[in-house]
């Protein structure tokens, strides 16, 4: 478990406004996600754009893995925002 | 040894040390807090390694596996929407899980308002065993801490301070 200790002698108002900046990015990037992951079964059942081939492996497959790694960097990258924020005044104002 | 005998071998041993591990950490275990949440003593690491294995399980591996023999590249839909899962876990779910426990454990990994929330009522508890344990109000002084004071209370000589929601040190 990470050790966030809150600043306590914090601004509520900064504190506020960190929050709601946390709730709008793990929204958008929730919905970024669900948006880069139903395109992969759209764009191969009903359009033509996955349908080629590159050294001997579909597109369609290549895209997919490609996933895989879009998931993990968000990952990475979401932890290490975050991480950031809840280091303190100094590491929000890096995370802005 | 034939093949279903080399089978059934392995089967028995897998059970057997399955069992071994259970029993032995039933014996390590000091109640359901321990039972539900190891009790909030798990890191990060851990978690996300007890949830590889709920997720990368045998019915996902193999299944996964003979849905794209079978079913070519429909069944790659299946393991597609797998790291999309983990990330999803990790935005929506993963804070307000470990809010949850820190609740319970250590309220130092709150959002500050349920910090004040939580310590409130933990207050409130405390006040009606107090009322209920010491009605003459004798222990009050010694159990005075900053707080909402409870009717009894008020009567002691403690100051009471108004419940701060964001300030907890002055």
């Amino acid at each position: 478990m990470s050790s966030t200790v809150v600043d306590r002698d914090a601004d509520p108002d900064e504190l506020d406004a960190i929050a709601q900046r946390r709730i709008h990015v793990v929204l958008s990037a929730s919905a970024l996600l669900v948006v880069a992951v139903m395109a992969l079964p759209i764009l191969t059942s009903f359009t033509h754009v996955l349908d080629g081939v590159v050294g001997g492996i579909g597109v369609a497959y290549i895209v997919g893995f490609g996933e895989f790694v879009l998931a993990m960097a968000g990952a990475v990258a979401y932890c290490r925002w975050v991480n950031r924020l809840e280091a303190g005044p100094a590491g929000a104002e890096k995370a802005r | 040894m034939s093949g279903h005998g080399l089978a059934i071998a392995i089967a028995v041993v897998l059970v057997g040390v399955t069992v071994a591990l259970a029993v032995y950490a039933s014996r390590q275990l000091g109640g359901t807090g321990d039972h539900y949440v190891a009790g909030g003593r798990l890191r990060g690491w851990q978690n996300g390694i007890a949830l590889a294995g709920d997720q990368i399980s045998a019915g996902s591996f193999l299944g996964i596996t003979g849905a794209v023999a079978l079913t070519g590249f429909s069944g790659f839909y299946l393991a597609a929407g797998l790291p999309a899962a983990y990330l999803l876990i990790l935005l929506l779910v993963a804070e307000p899980l470990r809010n949850l426990v820190a609740r319970r454990h250590d309220r130092r990994h709150l959002h500050p308002d349920l910090q004040g929330v939580g310590a409130a009522r933990a207050r409130s508890r405390a006040d009606a065993d107090q009322h209920l344990e010491d009605p003459g109000g004798t222990l009050s002084a010694r159990c005075c801490t900053p707080g909402i004071p409870s009717a009894t209370r008020r009567s002691s000589p403690c100051t009471w301070e108004r419940p701060v929601r964001w300030r907890t040190s002055h």
